[in-house]
C-alpha cells in the first residue's frame, strides 16, 4: 500500500515538474526586461506612476518584451550585491562618477553601436559622452548633467550686507564673504566643506582645478599624476587656509556629502558645494522659501592659470552587462522610447500637477545634455516657466555660465584617488597647522603613480 | 530489561529515548538549528573568503584564479600596513587604558554595602543603547565646539580639543567611547567570578588584620585570575576586529588615523568591489585571529588544570 502511494507521488511530482519546465519554455517567446524605476518614496509618486504607464505603452508597442518594473535608485553598495543575485536591473540610471569602474568591471554593455543608428544621438551635446567612454567604447546615455557649485543664504548675505556672488567672482571675494558670514558665537560657518571619505578628494580637486592645476594627465602614450604641481599645491594650500588662516569652516569640519546640507538647511552654514539634486531636498524637506537661495560659480582660483572650475558631474543611463543580447536590444528600445518626446512631457506635466498638490517644489539645476535648439528642450523650458509656483526657475545667465566652469573628472581610478590619496591630503591640511600641502601631495602624487597608474602605464 | 525479549514496540521506543536522553545525544539534535546557521554564515564564509584571496571575482560574472596575486598586492598597499598598524595601537590602547576597568568597577561595586543593584543596572546600561545612537552620542560629546568633553576642559581652564579630527587623539577618542560602551557587560563576568571566591577567605584575612587592598591584592585578583586571562584575549580577539566605530565616526580620517583592517577589507569589497583583495585580507586577519584563538583555548586549558573550559 505505502508503495503504491509513493509512486503516485512520484508521478505527481514527476508531472509538476514538466508543466514548471515546460511553461516558462513556451514563454520564452517573450523578453524579460527588468528596468529600474524611482524608489518607492512619497517624492517619487508622480515618477512611478509615469513610469509604470509609460511600461504599458511601451508592451503594446512591443507586445515581444514583458518589461518588470524595479523600485530601485543606485548605490555601489546594493548594486555589486544584486549583480552577484543576478537581480538588478537590466537598465538603470547611474551617477556619472560610476561610468569608468563599472565599465571596466564588465558590469555595463556598450551601446556605441545603438548610437551609430539612433536618429537623436545627433541631438546629444558629444562632451556629455565623456564620463562614459571607456578605452574609445561608450556605455551610457546622458541623462542630465551638473557642474558642482556654491549654494548660498541670501537671508544671511543680507543680515551681514555681504554682496551676493558675482558669476566671475574670486577666491579673495570668496573668503571675504565667508569670514564676513562667519559667527563663532552662533556656530555657522561662513563655508563647509565635504572633507570625510571620497567626498573630501572630490573637493580637493575643485580647488586644484580652480588653481589651474589638474590631477592626471596622459602624455607620450603614459598616465601621469600632476597633483603635486605648483597650482595644485596652491589649491591646497586654499584648502588649508579656509582653517587656519581664516577660520571659516565649521568647527567640526569633518563633514561628508548630506552633512554639509544638513548645516546649511539649518543655518550653521551660509555656502555648501553644490551638484543637483540637493538644493530640491532643502526646499521641501526643510520647508525653506527657494527665493533665499542663491546659486553661483565656483570662484576663480588665483595665479597665471587661476579659473573658475567645478566638477562635472551628471547621470547616465545604463545597459547591464550581465544582460543576454536579446535583452540589451530591447533595454535600448527602452531607453529610445519616448525619450525627449512629446510622451516625455507629458509625464512632466504630470509631476508638475501632483507637486502642486503636495505643496513641493521641482529645483534641481542641471544643464541639458542636449544640444541648443533642440525642440524638446525647448518645451521643457517652456513647461517649467508656465508653473513657476511648483518650478524653481534659476537664473538664465546662471545657466548659461556654469557649464562652461565644467571639469571632468579624472579618467582612472577617479574614486579609489579621491578615497585613498586625496581625501588623507585635505584632512591632514585640516587636522594639523604645520601640515605642508607641498609635501602631502607630493608624496600621495609618488604613491597614486607608483600604485596605481605604474601598473596601468606597462 | 532482557535484550531481545518480546517487548511492546512503544515501550521499546520509550526505552531508546529514555536512553538517548541520559546518554545526552539528544541534546545534539537541540544543537543542529545552531550547527547550520554557524556553518552557513561563519565557517563556510570563512573558507569562501580563503577562496576569493585566490581568484578575481566581479559578482555576476564569475570569477578567476590569479594564484597569490591578491595576497602579494594587499601585503604591498601601503594602507593595509598603515590599517594594521592602527589596529594594533586601538588594541594596545584599549589594553592599557580599557582592560583594568570594568575589573576595578567590579570589585569596587562587590565592595559595596549599598545600593550595589542599582550601580550594576547603571553599568550595563550603555550595553542596551543602539549601536548608532551611541555613536551619535559620542560624535556629540567629542565635538569641539559644543561637546560635552570640551566643556568639561573649559571648566578646568584647559584648551579644547579636536577629539575625532586630529590624527593623535582619534584612536584615543574611539578606544574611550569604545571603553564606556563595553565595559559594563565586561564587569559582570568579573562580578560572577567574584561570587565563586570563598567568603572564608576574606573573613581569615580581616581577622588576621588585612587592609582593603591587602585583601583585594592577595585574594581578589589572584581569584580572577582565570577570568582576566580569558577577557584578555577575548578583548584582543574583538579589538582587533574593530570596523563600526571607525566607519560610523570619523570614516577612516583624519588622514587615514583611524583606517583599520577590517574597514580596509570593507573597503576594498564595498567601494572598490575588489572581493580578491578583501578576501585575502579577511584571511590574514583570520590567520591572526586563529593563533590568538589557540592561544587562548591553550591557556584556558592550563587555567583549569588540563581541562578544556
Amino acid at each position: 500500500m505505502s508503495k503504491r502511494v509513493f509512486v503516485c507521488v512520484l508521478l505527481v511530482l514527476c508531472l509538476v515538474g514538466t508543466v514548471i519546465v515546460t511553461v516558462p519554455l513556451g514563454a520564452a517567446e517573450k523578453v524579460v526586461l527588468r528596468v529600474a524605476i524611482p524608489a518607492d518614496r512619497p517624492e517619487n509618486k508622480a515618477a512611478i506612476e509615469g513610469e509604470l504607464e509609460k511600461i504599458k505603452r511601451f508592451e503594446d508597442t512591443y507586445p515581444d518584451i514583458n518589461v518588470v518594473p524595479i523600485n530601485y535608485d543606485y548605490n555601489p553598495q546594493t548594486f555589486a550585491v544584486m549583480q552577484a543575485g543576478r537581480n538588478a536591473p537590466d537598465v538603470l540610471l547611474v551617477w556619472a562618477t560610476e561610468g569608468t569602474v563599472l565599465a571596466e568591471k564588465g558590469w555595463l554593455a556598450p551601446i556605441d553601436e545603438y548610437l551609430k543608428t539612433w536618429p537623436k544621438t545627433g541631438w546629444i551635446n558629444p562632451d556629455a559622452f565623456a564620463p562614459f567612454t571607456v578605452k574609445g567604447r561608450i556605455y551610457g546615455l546622458p541623462h542630465d548633467g551638473y557642474v558642482k557649485h556654491i549654494m548660498y543664504n541670501k537671508k544671511m548675505f543680507l543680515a551681514k550686507n555681504v554682496p551676493f556672488p558675482r558669476l566671475d567672482w574670486t577666491w579673495k571675494e570668496f573668503i571675504d564673504a565667508a569670514v564676513k558670514l562667519t559667527d563663532r558665537k552662533k556656530g555657522i560657518a561662513g563655508f563647509a566643506p565635504m572633507t570625510r571619505g571620497g567626498e573630501g578628494g572630490w573637493m580637493l580637486t575643485d580647488w586644484i582645478y580652480q588653481a589651474g592645476g589638474e590631477v592626471e594627465e596622459f602624455r607620450d602614450g603614459k598616465w601621469y599624476a600632476v597633483f603635486d604641481s605648483p597650482e595644485a599645491i596652491r589649491g591646497a594650500q586654499f584648502a588649508k587656509d579656509m582653517k587656519w588662516k581664516y577660520n571659516v569652516i565649521p568647527a567640526n569640519w569633518s563633514q561628508g556629502y548630506m552633512d554639509v546640507f544638513n548645516l546649511f538647511a539649518t543655518e550653521k552654514a551660509a555656502m555648501v558645494p553644490h551638484g543637483d539634486f540637493t538644493v530640491e531636498w532643502v526646499i521641501n524637506n526643510f520647508k525653506w522659501n527657494p527665493k533665499d537661495i542663491g546659486l553661483a560659480p565656483m570662484p576663480k582660483g588665483e595665479g597665471l592659470k587661476g579659473r573658475q572650475a567645478g566638477v562635472q558631474g551628471g547621470t547616465f543611463y545604463v545597459i547591464n552587462g550581465l544582460a543576454p543580447q536579446p535583452v540589451r536590444d530591447a533595454a535600448f528600445k527602452w531607453l529610445d522610447f519616448e525619450r525627449w518626446s512629446d510622451a516625455g512631457l507629458e509625464v512632466l506635466k504630470k509631476d508638475i500637477a501632483e507637486r502642486r498638490k503636495t505643496g513641493s517644489y521641482m529645483a534641481m539645476l542641471k544643464y541639458p545634455v542636449l544640444k541648443p535648439g533642440v525642440g524638446y528642450q525647448k518645451k521643457e523650458d517652456e513647461i517649467k516657466a508656465a508653473n513657476p509656483d511648483v518650478c524653481v526657475i534659476w537664473p538664465e545667465d546662471l545657466r548659461e555660465y556654469l557649464p562652461k566652469t565644467g571639469h571632468t573628472e579624472p579618467p582612472i581610478e577617479a574614486q579609489k584617488l579621491y578615497s585613498e590619496y586625496l581625501a588623507p591630503v585635505y584632512q591632514a591640511l585640516l587636522s594639523n597647522r604645520n601640515a605642508d600641502p607641498a609635501k602631502l601631495l607630493k608624496e600621495a602624487a609618488a604613491r597614486f603613480q607608483k600604485e596605481v597608474l605604474d601598473p596601468l602605464n606597462k | 530489561m532482557i535484550e531481545g525479549s518480546a517487548i511492546p514496540a512503544a515501550g521499546g521506543r520509550r526505552h531508546r529515548w529514555a536512553k538517548a536522553m541520559k546518554n545526552g545525544r539528544l541534546g545534539l539534535l537541540f544543537l543542529l538549528p545552531a550547527l547550520c546557521i554557524f556553518a552557513m554564515f561563519q565557517w563556510y564564509t570563512i573558507f569562501y573568503g580563503l577562496i576569493l584571496g585566490f581568484q578575481k571575482m566581479i559578482t555576476g560574472l564569475g570569477a578567476t584564479w590569479v594564484g597569490l596575486a591578491n595576497f602579494k598586492s594587499v601585503l604591498s598597499d601601503s594602507l593595509v600596513a598603515l590599517s594594521f598598524r592602527n589596529t594594533l595601537v586601538f588594541v594596545g590602547l584599549c589594553l592599557v587604558f580599557g582592560y583594568m576597568v570594568p575589573v576595578v568597577v567590579a570589585i569596587a561595586l562587590t565592595e559595596l554595602r549599598h545600593a550595589r543593584g542599582f550601580f550594576r543596572l547603571a553599568i550595563y546600561m550603555p550595553n542596551i543603547i543602539p549601536g548608532i545612537a551611541l555613536y551619535i552620542m559620542w560624535l556629540w560629546i567629542f565635538d569641539p565646539a559644543v561637546g560635552l568633553l570640551n566643556q568639561i576642559l573649559g571648566l578646568f581652564h584647559l584648551p579644547p580639543q579636536e577629539w575625532l579630527l586630529n590624527t593623535k587623539t582619534a584612536l584615543f577618542s574611539l578606544m574611550l567611547m569604545a571603553t564606556w560602551a563595553g565595559f559594563g557587560s565586561t564587569a559582570l563576568f568579573y562580578m560572577a567570578s567574584l561570587t565563586s571566591v570563598p567568603e572564608e577567605l576574606y573573613e581569615a584575612a580581616e581577622i588576621d588584620g588585612a587592609g582593603i587592598w591587602r585583601r583585594i591584592f592577595h585574594i581578589t585578583l589572584p581569584s580572577l585570575k582565570t577570568t582576566m586571562l580569558i577577557m584578555l584575549l577575548l578583548q584582543i580577539l574583538a579589538t582587533v576586529q574593530v570596523f563600526q566605530e571607525p566607519f560610523v565616526m570619523t570614516g577612516g580620517g583624519p588622514n587615514n588615523a583611524t583606517l583599520t583592517i577590517m574597514y580596509q577589507v570593507y573597503r576594498y569589497a564595498f567601494v572598490y568591489f575588489e572581493f580578491g583583495k578583501a578576501g585575502a585580507l579577511g584571511f590574514l586577519t583570520f590567520l591572526f585571529l586563529f593563533v590568538l584563538s589557540l592561544l587562548y583555548m591553550r591557556y584556558s586549558k592550563i587555567a583549569h588544570g588540563g581541562e578544556e573550559v
